[in-house]
């Protein structure tokens, strides 16, 4: 094994509880991956990532980041963790807490300053939350502090649980630009989020976990990742029915048709090529396209697939 | 760098205990009933007990109840510089308002012409500070090992068992029961002695470094996650 980060037969027991919480994982995550953790509730995903952060032990096996033991303090140099629950220091302000953090992160304090001002520009906190206490922060501002906290350093590996939950629209859009130009950049984050469609898009692989083992790894930047069933909808008011018209573009460029009805229709394609050539045949076949839309995601199926296999 | 860490934990720990009015509160009205004992009494007390386990409440149990200490241990941090930015913090903030109170008391008794010897306000000077560092430690330790501000409550437990069980034990283990919940000096039974009485120094300092390094080692096997409840 030769990851970024490498989990071998981890296993992990609470004292006090009747089953383990987490039972002979491995995996390796390699550097500049974004690697998703999704399952049900009390799947043992944030055990998980607790034990990668060296903050539970594990029962069994081990975990290494960067060739270390996760509470090595070169690794913890190199890290940035967003709990789920922020229930950060209450009485400080933003800033303070942010200046505590560098400091705490063992940083030059001549930099403190300006590298704690981008951070709170980068996660999008308005200038005049910032010398706010935080108990007046919103859940979305919480979130975006945290954010901001765990991105102190330029962590090469960052660990994410559940990032965007309570964030605006905006701020969704803003955490999945700054998560890809991240992942871009080299590091490797773990996100684990039950927001299927963010994890779709900007993870490279996502792990299924269930009852505390890991029940399936799929790779989303995979050939066969592309494979989908596309929604489409169309006017139905033309003189020459359009399903008819649909269906032969439709074999003409050697995709699937599923089934079509009166004014829309689902078609297999095998990646985004045939997608935007399938929407493109029907256009100009003079199809009057109004919406086209993967059917679910594909995260969406496999989370249906293996929970009904559990089930 | 640990300096910087350990600089900016106490004043992060400071700077919470006095955000809270309840704690400034107690302090004013424990400060002032004091200053009237003395007035009242002609002689000096401390209220560095009282303060030092007001101040040191949940001091690491609540950070750990509030999640907060993940956060801090997710950072390039010794746990044992943690721990020991902890009891400085208490120490320090404990035995400065004791012996503010202290001073003030020997500066209103001295203005009514009832100055106090400087023997004696040395003495509660050195005790003030001694028992704000012993009882910090002992109540850091504690917090480690339970949530909230169960520390307090532990404490009390236990002086308690020693005042119960009093009567019913040799008086020395009594008295060492109590030097260990209680553990300070007096400046004229020590280094004010001569010679100088090595025994209570060490006894001192062995049991503030023993909290220390037991709260350390709890600290080092302490798991922490809101998932392991």
């Amino acid at each position: 094994m030769n990851g970024a980060i490498e989990v071998d037969g981890l296993g992990k027991t609470y004292r006090r509880a009747k089953k383990s919480a987490l039972t002979n994982v491995s995996l390796q995550i390699d550097a500049g991956e974004i690697f998703g953790l999704v399952g049900p509730n009390g799947a043992g995903k944030t055990t998980f990532m607790a034990c990668m952060l060296g903050l539970l032990f594990p029962s069994t096996g081990h975990i290494l980041i960067d060739g270390r033991p996760p509470d090595d303090l070169a690794v913890r140099r190199a890290t940035g963790y967003l709990p789920e629950r922020l229930q950060f220091d209450r009485w400080m302000t933003g800033r303070a807490f942010l200046d505590l953090h560098h400091c705490l992160a063992g940083l030059p304090a001549s930099h403190r300053i300006g590298e704690v001002t981008a951070l709170l520009q980068r996660v999008g906190l308005e200038p005049a939350h910032w010398l706010s206490p935080i108990k007046k922060y919103s859940r979305g501002m919480l979130q975006r502090l945290g954010l901001a906290q765990a991105l102190i350093g330029s962590p090469r590996f960052l660990f994410l649980d559940e990032p965007a939950s309570g964030v605006d629209p905006a701020g969704v859009l803003a955490f999945r630009e700054i998560l890809t130009d991240l992942g871009r950049g080299g590091t490797t984050i773990v996100l684990n989020s039950h927001q299927l469609d963010q994890l779709e898009r900007v993870c490279d692989r996502v792990a299924y976990i269930e009852a505390g083992a890991i029940r399936h790894v799929e790779n989303l930047r995979s050939a066969e990742a592309g494979r989908r069933v596309l929604l489409v909808r169309w006017l139905a008011n033309d003189a020459m029915p359009a399903e008819a018209r649909a269906a032969a573009v439709a074999r003409q460029l050697a995709a699937t048709v599923v089934d079509i009805a009166p004014g829309n229709g689902r078609f297999a394609v095998a990646d985004d090529a045939q997608a935007a050539a399938l929407l493109r045949g029907l256009v100009d076949g003079g199809v009057a396209v109004v919406e086209a839309a993967p059917e679910s995601g594909r995260l969406e199926r496999l989370f249906r697939s293996d929970a009904g296999k559990q089930a | 760098m640990i300096g910087s860490v350990v600089w900016a934990l106490m004043c992060a720990t400071w700077r919470e205990r006095l955000s809270r009015p309840l704690v400034i509160g107690i302090y004013v009205v424990l400060c002032a009933s004091q200053v009237m004992m003395a007035v009242a009494g002609r002689e000096l007390s401390t209220p560095v007990l009282a303060i030092t386990l007001i101040f040191g409440a949940g001091i690491v149990g609540r950070d750990v109840s509030s999640g907060t200490l993940a956060l801090v241990f997710t950072r390039p941090v010794q746990r044992s510089t943690y721990v020991i930015a902890k009891w400085l913090a208490a120490g320090t903030a404990a035995s400065g308002l004791s012996m503010t109170t202290v001073v003030v008391q020997a500066v209103v008794l001295a203005s009514r012409g009832a100055g106090v010897p400087g023997a004696e306000i040395v003495d509660m000077l050195a005790e003030s500070l001694t028992l704000a560092f012993g009882l910090s430690s002992l109540v850091v330790l504690f917090s480690v090992l339970v949530p909230g501000i169960g520390d307090v409550g532990l404490w009390l437990l236990l002086i308690s068992l020693g005042q119960f069980a009093g009567s019913r034990v040799p008086l020395r283990v009594a008295e060492e029961w109590r030097a260990l919940l209680l553990p300070s000096l007096t400046w004229s039974a020590t280094l004010g002695s001569s010679p100088v009485a090595w025994l209570p120094l060490v006894s001192y300092a062995s049991t503030v470094a023993g909290c220390l390094c037991l709260a350390t080692l709890a600290a080092n096997r302490k798991e922490l996650s809101y998932a392991s409840g």
